[in-house]
């Protein structure tokens, strides 16, 4: 028994350590590719273009790097976080998609804690996967809203569908792996074995219309509900 | 001069990679197309005949690689512009000429452009040797073939039978003997390196005659006269060059 206990606390230690290790990385293409936009702009005598991209991304590699050291963040931040994220996007892909995000009246954003880009991942994916495949009218929604203990967090696009996204990338002789998400995979394994639970879970839909054909993706990322005031989430 | 076309499907990457062209090196690099994707540039290579093709690889639809696929021969140098480093083995794989990551450093575009002017020469050289060799092998008045593209296939003629070549923009017309008349699908310029012999003669922008076939010359006006009758203008500052080819008047 003794015995059996010792490798299980090894093994969350184990676990620990791996989810420190994985927990906020940013994509080097997207730091590539904002970086050559902003270049573009000052080429070309945008200046007030270039200032606004270049605010945009500070803010966003400054939160990275702060939340890296961070096991949590408040819903708020998070939030504050996707809309940055996506405010550069926006303006890369300019009029090439449009982004909603709804919230639950329900949920107060201050009062809850989750742990740092856990839903970020999902959403440059669906930017990558689904909607960078439409040439315009490109939507993207993310929602929050409670579900029993859990938070869910829905990310859905009316892009071309994972099939349809597969076979582009299929025909194609480069790989299209998303490892942003498969970190992100990862990290949520690794919070369930921490906290003993199940809690953390992620399901992805094929949607289709009314005559079966593939209209897009919706990612739901479930994680427990935690409150700021509820000890230290760990 | 080199001609380039750009095949990107982010608009800022197109317009970055041009503004730094047309700001450090529009003296050795001029831009005669940007397209969107690999479909449209298909287009702008086939109207434009450019010498290197900066292609994206990531791109909807279809990727850069797929542009190998769009042509029977493909006559351009092509170099990889991405921020994806892992693709840097595929590009090789694809006989591309350079692999830049972006944003493009203005170094390594220099060095880019060093090493294709580099090539050129050496390509150059090699084709003179080769020409000089086939001359003293065949003696006096000996069929020079030479083969000029024409859309998808190669037309085949006696060098000699050529009357004269006249530019059309991108494209080159070629008088022959007989009166016959075809259209090769490069610019007069490639045209001249390819018919490297001392008989042709560059009298205009627009034009390469054939010595041989000329019936006679009026250097107040600045003409020559081909045995065919057809007249050939001759630029002001070819004419001294062209009556020096006849030897100093006495």
């Amino acid at each position: 028994m003794i015995g059996s206990r010792g490798k299980a606390n090894y093994e969350v230690e184990l676990a620990k350590a791996r989810l420190e290790a994985l927990k906020v990385r940013m994509n080097p293409h997207f730091i590539a590719n904002t970086l050559t936009s902003i270049r573009s702009m000052l080429f070309n005598d945008r200046k007030d273009d270039a200032i606004e991209y270049l605010t945009l991304f500070a803010k966003l590699i400054r939160t990275t790097l702060e939340n890296a050291s961070k096991d949590y963040i408040t819903l708020a931040s998070e939030l504050h976080y996707i809309r940055n994220y996506l405010d550069i996007e926006e303006l890369r892909f300019a009029g090439k998609f449009t982004t909603r995000i709804v919230f639950s009246e329900s949920l107060i954003p201050i009062d809850l804690i989750v742990p740092p880009s856990i839903f970020q991942p999902f959403i440059e994916n669906a930017i990558n996967h689904g909607l960078m495949h439409r040439t315009q009218g490109g939507k993207l929604l993310v929602e929050f809203k409670p579900d029993g203990s859990l938070l869910k967090c829905i990310i859905e696009d009316n892009g071309v569908g994972r099939q349809k996204a597969k076979e582009i990338e299929n025909r194609s002789l480069i790989s299209h792996s998303s490892l942003s998400e498969d970190i992100t995979r990862e990290r949520i394994n690794l919070l369930n074995k921490i906290n003993a639970t199940k809690e953390y879970s992620i399901d992805t839909i094929d949607l289709s219309d009314n005559n079966g054909n593939p209209c897009g993706t919706r990612v739901e990322v479930k994680i427990p509900l935690q409150s700021i005031y509820k000890g230290d989430g760990n | 001069m080199i001609k380039c076309v750009i095949i990107d499907d982010e608009s800022n990457c197109r317009n970055d990679l041009s503004a730094l062209i047309e700001y450090k090196f529009k003296d050795r690099l001029r831009i005669s197309g940007m397209a969107g994707s690999v479909k449209e540039g298909v287009g702008i290579i086939n109207a434009s005949l450019p010498d290197v093709v900066f292609l994206d690889i990531r791109m909807p639809e279809e990727d850069g690689f797929q542009l190998f696929n769009k042509f029977d021969h493909v006559n351009f140098d092509v170099v990889f512009t991405t921020s994806y480093e892992e693709y840097a083995i595929q590009a090789i794989k694809h006989a591309a000429f350079d692999y830049l990551l972006k944003p493009v450093d203005p170094k390594d575009l220099e060095t880019f452009l060093d090493r294709f002017d580099q090539r050129e020469k050496q390509i150059s050289v090699a084709h003179k040797i080769k020409l000089l060799l086939a001359q003293l092998e065949s003696g006096d008045e000996p069929n020079i073939l030479v083969s000029l593209p024409v859309g998808k296939e190669y037309k085949v003629v006696n060098a000699r039978d050529i009357i004269y070549c006249k530019a059309d923009v991108n494209y080159t017309e070629i008088h022959t003997s007989g009166n016959l008349k075809f259209v090769v699908t490069k610019t007069l310029g490639k045209v001249e390196e390819i018919l490297n012999y001392p008989f042709f003669f560059r009298c205009h922008k627009s034009y390469l005659a054939n010595l041989n076939h000329i019936d006679s010359y009026n250097k107040i006006d600045g003409y020559i006269r081909m045995k065919n009758q057809e007249v050939i203008y001759l630029a002001d500052r070819r004419i001294e060059e062209f009556i020096n080819l006849f030897g100093k008047e006495k």
